[in-house]
Order: C-alpha cells, then structure tokens, then sequence
C-alpha cells in the first residue's frame, strides 16, 4: 500500500505570528525583514499586490513602505520559534510521524488514516491550527515528498481550493501537473530549469514522463529521483530524527562593521559562547575550533580575509574554554586598518560530550566545568537567554544583529506579554 | 533540576529540531513560560496576556493580572473573552441577555459596554484561569 504524506506550513509564516497579537494589522500589507533588518523575508498577500518581492533590499522599498502605511517588522525570532514549536505539537497529535522540515514546513505521514477521506482530515488540521494558534496554513497531499511539496504549491496558488490540494489520486494528479510549470519542483532549480527549458519542457507532467535514465544525465542522480518521486515511487523518506550533528557555527554580520580588537574580540566570544550553548544541548563537545573574520565584498572598503584553527587541550562544551580559544584565534587574525563585516566560529568533527579521554589531573576540573555550565544553561533558559554570559562578550555589544523594528516576544518573556485591554 | 514533574513549558522546544533548514530562530530561542499542567491542559493553544484596566474588576480581574487564554476552549454562556473589536483586543464576559449574546463589563462604576455600530467582533480565545504576582 502506497504511503500518504502531507505537507503543511504557515501561510506568509512570519507575518501571519505578528497579527495573531496585533489583530489590527488583518487585511494590511505586512513584511518581516532579515537579520540586521536587511532584506523582506515574509511578504502577505497584500504586501505582494504593492510589488514587494521576496529578498528585496528593506532600503529600496523604504519609500514605497511610508507611502503604502506597510507595517514593517524586524525578524522575532523567539515569537516565530515558539509557534513553529506550537504548531508541531498539533502536528504530532494528528500523525505520529512528523519530520519539523524548517521552521514553517512540516511533512506529517498519514498513511495510518487511509480510511478517513483525506482532504477533510486535512481541513481539519488546517483548522485546528487555525483556531488554536491563529496561524493560517495549506496543505498538499501526496504519495511521496515531492508531490505533497507540489500540492502544496498548488494549494497556495488557487485559493478556491481552500487551501488543501489532494495528489495522493491518480487522475487527480493528471488533472494538475499538465496545469503547474515544471519549475515549481522541489530540488529544480535554475540551472536545471534551463537544461529542461532546451528540451522543450513545460509541465510537471513532461518532467514526470522523462526517462529517469535521461533525468540522471542531465540532472545527477538528484533528476532520476524527483521523476520517480513524480511518478509516486518514493525516494525520500521522512527524517523523524534530526541526524547527528557532525559540525556547528555560529556566524554574523555585523550592524556596524568592526574596527577595534577589543569589539572584535566580544564578537567572537560571544559566538563562541552561543556554540557552546549548542553543542550542551545536542550532548557534543568540541576538538577544535575554525574562527574567521572577513571584510565587506560589497563596498570598496580594503580587502582582507582570514581563518585559523585553534586546538582545544582535550574536547570541550565549556563556554569559558572555547570562548578563551575563540578569543586567542582572533587576536591572532586581526590586522589593524580593517573594517571587519563578518565573523565566525565553527567546529568540525565532533565528539560525544564526557567520552573523550581525560587525563586524570584534568577530571576534577571537568567536572567542576560540567556543574558550572550546567547551572549557567538553567539560568538562561529559566530568566531569558543571554542573563548569565562570559564577561569576555561585553556589555556594549555595538555590533550585535541589529533588530530594531521587532515585536515583543509574547509569547516566551513574561515583561513582553501581549496586552489586553479591559476598560 | 528544571523539569519538575507535572510542568509544561509552553513551548516545547520542537523548532530547534528541524531536519531540513537548520532553524533561523535557532539561536534566538527563548525557554517559554512554564505552567502547570492543571493550570494548562492544552499547551499549544495557551496564552498569556497582561490585563490592563480595571472593568473586570468584579468578576476578580484587576490590572496587571496575568489571563491564561486558552484557544481550544468554545466560549460559552457566561465565558470571559478576549474579543476582538474593530482590531483591539479587550476583556469582556459573554452573557446571553433576552436571547442575544452581548458582550459585558464587570464594573458597577462604569456604564454598560455598547458595541460601536457595524463592529467587526470576533472571539481571540477564552480565559480558562487567572494569575496574579502579589509580591515579587
């Protein structure tokens, strides 16, 4: 018996958070911009209809936003994190089996429900969703990743279908992939679209109906199985489990380019504190570190660009160790007359956390290491993330991501809550 | 140590799992606010918004208190609402009054609430419980 998939997200995801505690902005024109309030990430539908495109610069449209009274926020991370979390909760409460594909796009398998008429479970999912937390979804269905990616694209663009597209039948399927452009696949980007574009093909469908052997020399191996996926012969299962982290980063542009050491030096040691806040949760720990640090390639600004390794003594989680390391890479990076845009702390070939070998003197140390970061993570998680911190990351932070038009976090800080009135 | 039997962190922290896109609220992730089962049977559709003003006050809502909004819940007759009025959220109860459902105050002080004319009004969530710091 063929599997049944679907995949659900959030409409215009990030917008859609904002006016479930700003109701006013119903019906308006809404974006969300990047990091350092750079570029429009969530667009609604009204946003869309003023020409705003996706990943346009927020100072191109900073005119026509004042003009057209677009309400305009920076990204809130925290808000959007916890009702994707929200969300998953509901998800896993219809499927047992939900893969959390980003922070807005699930895949649910629902082959368990053969017996229910599908698209009404789904209308009902969606409609869960909806009440409980306010954020509007689709849903496409399918026997496989790519087709339930597929209906759900379709399911976005023709709202008469009330935002749940079936593929999961075979005539069905027919019906709609003659319809779509080919393009719209999940894994066809454009070099592939224009390799297809000479072969004269135009639809899903002519994609679908490629000689798999065909789709592998043009496409790689990757071709050969979107054109099975399309044929409903699944070739990508459903990753319940987040894979085991091999490597971590943590990388940032800064709001203001970088000048002095000692600004550079918070940087990254405050990212080197946050990789180990990481590599703690996943039960990792680090041989060695990678820091680099790089200026602008998009202004005239001098040129340099540099990356080191710093090795640790033995496998560390420990903020204060890998901060100090951290710290010592970049000194050892820096050059004076510089502007620095970015920089960056990553790790490589991580090692399961307290099974490295220890030499004996260093055990107690270790542990003491373990209970010291132990209740440095239970403050941060129980009065908000970034109370308890090296003192090497500054107090300043002048070249901290900036965030400045961003909405409380309503939901996670109990000083932000959403305000209700009552008289 | 944190994880004290029958407490629920709203939210859980399922986002910082993604298997496709590493999430980019990944590192901006705060741990949520924690209630207790009992105060918080449905998590997902819980919310906590802070009451400001005082025409609540007889039915034991006063300012600065701290109303557990539960979205799964169907207002009833006689529920407390955060109902939506023309795109501001407010507190009110929900009495059926000859047949009709209106939308009331708590407070003798203050003249009954009117719905303004062709008022767009919808119901945001219901309050299932009530928390108040007294001292902190």
């Amino acid at each position: 018996m063929s599997q049944v998939l679907a995949l659900i997200d959030g409409n215009s995801f990030y917008c859609s958070c904002e006016r479930v505690f700003d109701p006013r902005l119903e019906g308006r024109p809404v974006i969300v911009l990047s990091n350092n309030d750079g570029c429009a990430v969530a667009r609604t539908v009204e946003a869309k209809a003023l020409g705003i495109r996706m990943g346009e610069p927020f100072f191109k449209i900073r005119d026509l936003c004042n003009r057209e009274r677009v309400s305009v926020f920076s990204s809130n991370y925290a808000l959007y994190g916890d009702m994707s979390a929200r969300m998953n909760q509901i998800y896993r409460q219809f499927s047992p089996e939900v893969e959390t594909y980003s922070i807005d796009e699930s895949f649910l398998d629902l082959t368990g429900e053969r017996r229910r008429d599908l698209p009404d479970l789904a209308r009902d999912l969606r409609a869960t969703v909806r009440a409980w937390t306010g954020v509007p979804t689709c849903v496409g269905l399918g026997p496989t990743k790519t087709l339930a990616k597929l209906a759900n694209h379709i399911a976005k663009q023709i709202p008469e279908l009330g935002g749940v597209c079936d593929l999961t039948d075979e005539a069905e399927r027919d019906h709609w992939l003659i319809r779509v452009p080919f393009d719209e696949v999940w894994g066809i980007g454009a070099a592939s679209a224009a390799k297809l574009q000479r072969l004269g093909l135009e639809s899903v469908a002519d994609l679908r109906d490629l000689d798999p052997r065909l789709a592998r020399d043009l496409l790689t191996v990757v071709g050969e199985r979107i054109a099975h996926e399309l044929r409903g012969v699944s070739c990508l299962a459903l990753e319940t489990l987040p894979a085991e982290r091999k490597g971590c980063a943590v990388t940032r542009s800064f709001s203001v380019k970088i000048d002095d050491l000692d600004r550079m030096l918070e940087a990254v040691a405050d990212y080197a504190n946050r990789l180990g806040e990481k590599l703690r949760r996943d039960g990792m720990a680090a041989t060695h570190l990678q820091v680099f640090m790089h200026t602008s390639r998009f202004n005239d600004d001098l040129r340099h660009s540099a990356a080191t390794t710093v090795h640790l003594p033995q496998a560390s989680s420990d903020s204060l160790e890998l901060a100090a390391a951290a710290v010592r890479g970049a000194r050892h990076l820096w050059r004076e007359g510089y502007r620095y845009a970015k920089a960056g702390v990553m790790t490589a070939d991580l090692v399961p956390d307290g099974r490295s070998q220890l030499a004996l003197l260093d055990a107690r140390d270790h542990e003491r290491s373990k209970r010291l970061m132990a209740a440095v993570d239970a403050c941060n998680r129980r009065y908000g993330r970034g109370i308890v911190k090296p003192g090497s990351v500054g107090v300043a932070r002048t070249w901290a991501t900036k965030f400045e038009r961003r909405s409380p976090r309503y939901t996670t800080r109990l000083d932000e809550l959403p305000t209700v009135r009552a008289g | 140590m944190l994880a004290e039997v029958g407490t629920v962190r709203i939210p859980l922290m399922g986002a910082a799992l993604c298997a496709g896109f590493p999430s980019p609220a990944d590192d901006y992730l705060d741990g949520g606010l924690d209630f207790p089962l009992w105060l918080v049977p449905n998590p997902p559709a819980t919310f906590a918004w802070r009451v400001s003003g005082s025409s609540m006050k007889e039915a034991g809502i006063h300012d600065g208190d701290i109303a557990i909004i539960d979205r799964s819940l169907r207002p009833r007759n006689e529920s407390i609402v955060v109902a939506v009025v023309n795109g501001e959220p407010s507190l009110k109860r929900v009495s059926r009054i000859h047949g009709r459902l209106l939308l009331t105050f708590e407070n003798r002080d203050l003249p009954p609430y009117e719905l303004p004319d062709l008022a767009d009004v919808t119901v945001w969530g219901v309050m299932r419980s009530l928390v108040r710091i007294v001292q902190s």
